[in-house]
């Protein structure tokens, strides 16, 4: 195999995501995870007392907290006859602009918001409840890459801690593409130093699926073929993200249920 | 039986449904068919560069100004390019605040698509001293719709257009003699107010403007909205609020896909995505028609 041909799609062997450089499949990146491991994922439920729900979801030491408020009264201008009024409010611990030269500011905070916004107006059951309204608030607690996929991820677990019921059940993962090759959940350096970052959101409640519901591409994802195939890949992440959060929710269920054996 | 206006205003989505059902628009156009495009280059003398984008009545100007100033200590031999986007009061009937959520989001877009594209290190006049400092201002004039491609395609226009004049740095002794000398040039000072005792900066810059940004990559957008499993190419103002989901193709001017955007919960099936795929490869086409006829 010629080092010099990097164009290797999916599943191939690990990549030295500095250097650009083909290496054995179990080595290359600077946290020792191969080109296909995600970080180590956590949940926990109902850490906040007075939201209706509330899910922290933790990949790696990214650490997203969702609470929601809902339904609850909306003021008069927002309401709507016919639907429930989505609103978001999405905040980092860390100031908004730094001196190193921050991409970051309003203008990113204002997207992931109206993003949110859309996303949770689709898949609330809108029409259920009229005239009222539905808080988002997303925190921050930690950024170390892959943020807008943990922040998406914990929405929905909070919107069913919140007992809301759900048209569909979003859930995302996010990969980076560096010189053709297809690396999964980047942090922060990996994120900055790839030529592309793409987060995929799929319906996780539908069988068979082969479209996506959102997905939010930064930089060259260099052509069709290789966007199909990080479809593809992150399709497959998320799979293994509802597996993993599945368990979890029936964990939790499990405590709240008495079984009587017949 | 209600006349067809008052339909159109109570029942937008069951109008619109109407027209697409039978794979046409409300405007006349197919689903498939986006509206005639006019782009003019270069017509604001005051600025650096300009381009006014026509699309259908959706009316876009986006301008470049450019200074002289000194650079910042973190990158002290790059440019400094700043974006920003305005929706006047003259392109719908939202109050301040809609129109200015609209233009900050509309802002952050262009200045996460464009910014990657230009090479702030050839804005560089002298290291530490003098950098080109150009502040790309985007005027949404009549808002009918699909402000995402108009924004991005005048401001690449724009930047293409943008033609700067020549500077040459100076020390204070030579000032003199270029001034009572040499025609075609003119002296400015820039100087630092924040600090004392800072010498001032002298340059000569030229009345000509002929050095390009040589922006040979830069992104072009295409976008649709969802509606009864159909997309529509270049929807109009009245189209986007009923429909449920926007997504933008970002390519390239060759007609590769670089990326693309799309938010909320509707799924996208493989089928349309592939169909949106290939209206925009053919949209990018008539782009560049246009961008090369005008520059």
């Amino acid at each position: 195999m010629d080092a010099d041909s990097l164009s290797f799609r999916g599943e191939g062997s690990g990549v030295d995501a500095m250097l650009g450089m083909r290496t054995e499949s179990t080595a290359g990146r600077r946290d020792g995870r191969s080109h296909g491991e995600m970080r180590a994922m956590s949940v926990s439920y109902g850490e906040l007392t007075r939201a209706d729900g509330s899910a922290r979801v933790r990949l790696g030491t990214t650490d997203v907290l969702v609470a929601i408020y809902g339904p609850i009264e909306c003021p008069h201008n927002k309401q709507d006859a016919e639907a429930v009024h989505v609103h978001v409010a999405f905040g980092r611990r860390e100031a908004m602009s730094n001196v190193a030269g921050a991409e970051t500011g309003a203008g990113t905070e204002s997207m992931i918001t109206r993003d949110l916004e859309a996303l949770v107006s689709d898949v609330v059951l809108a029409t259920l409840h009229p005239r009222k309204a539905v808080v988002v608030a997303v925190q921050v607690l930690a950024d170390s890459g892959g943020v807008i996929c943990a922040a998406i991820n914990a929405t929905t677990i909070a919107l069913i801690d919140a007992g809301l019921p759900l048209r569909a059940l979003p859930l995302a993962a996010s990969v980076s593409i560096h010189n053709n090759a297809i690396i999964v959940d980047p942090v922060v350096v990996e994120e900055r130093e790839a030529d592309a970052v793409v987060c995929i959101v799929f319906d996780t409640a539908l069988e068979n699926d082969d479209g996506f519901m959102s997905v939010y591409t930064m930089g060259d994802c260099g052509g069709e073929e290789l966007f199909a195939a990080t479809v593809e890949v992150c399709r497959q992440l998320v799979v293994k993200t509802r597996a993993f959060f599945r368990l979890s929710l029936e964990r939790k269920a499990a405590v709240h249920h008495i079984w009587n054996a017949p | 039986m209600i006349s067809e206006d008052v339909y159109r205003k109570v029942h937008p989505k069951e109008y619109l449904k109407r027209f697409i059902d039978k794979d046409v628009r409300p405007d006349g156009r197919a689903v498939s068919t986006a509206r005639y495009l006019r782009l003019t280059i270069g017509s604001i003398n005051t600025a650096v560069g300009s381009a006014l984008v026509r699309l259908g009545n959706t009316t876009v100007l986006a301008g470049v100004n450019a200074t002289l100033i000194r650079p910042n200590n973190a990158n002290p031999d790059k440019g400094i390019v700043e974006v920003s986007v305005e929706l006047l009061p003259t392109a719908s009937g939202e109050s301040r605040n809609v129109r200015g959520e609209e233009a900050v989001v509309l802002a952050e877009f262009l200045r996460t698509l464009i910014i990657p594209h230009i090479d702030v290190s050839t804005l560089c006049v002298e290291a530490d001293k003098l950098v080109w400092c150009l502040s790309l201002t985007v005027y949404c004039i009549d808002h009918d719709g699909n402000l995402e491609d108009s924004v991005v395609l005048a401001a690449v226009a724009a930047l293409r257009n943008v033609r700067l004049p020549t500077v040459r740095m100076v020390d204070g002794d030579e000032g003199g003699d270029i001034e009572n000398g040499i025609e075609n040039t003119r002296m400015i000072d820039a100087d630092n107010e924040a600090e004392e005792g800072n010498e001032s900066i002298m340059a000569v810059v030229s009345s000509k403007r002929t050095e390009s940004l040589e922006l040979d990559n830069f992104p072009l957008t295409v976008s649709f909205q969802l509606f009864c499993e159909k997309a529509l190419i270049d929807p109009s103002a009245e189209e986007e609020v009923v429909c449920v989901s926007r997504v933008t193709f970002i390519m390239k001017p060759t007609g590769d896909m670089r990326g693309i955007l799309k938010e909320g919960g509707h799924i996208l099936s493989p089928k349309l995505y592939n169909s949106c795929l290939a209206q925009s490869k053919e949209r990018v086409k008539e782009y560049m028609k246009k961008l090369q006829a005008g520059s």
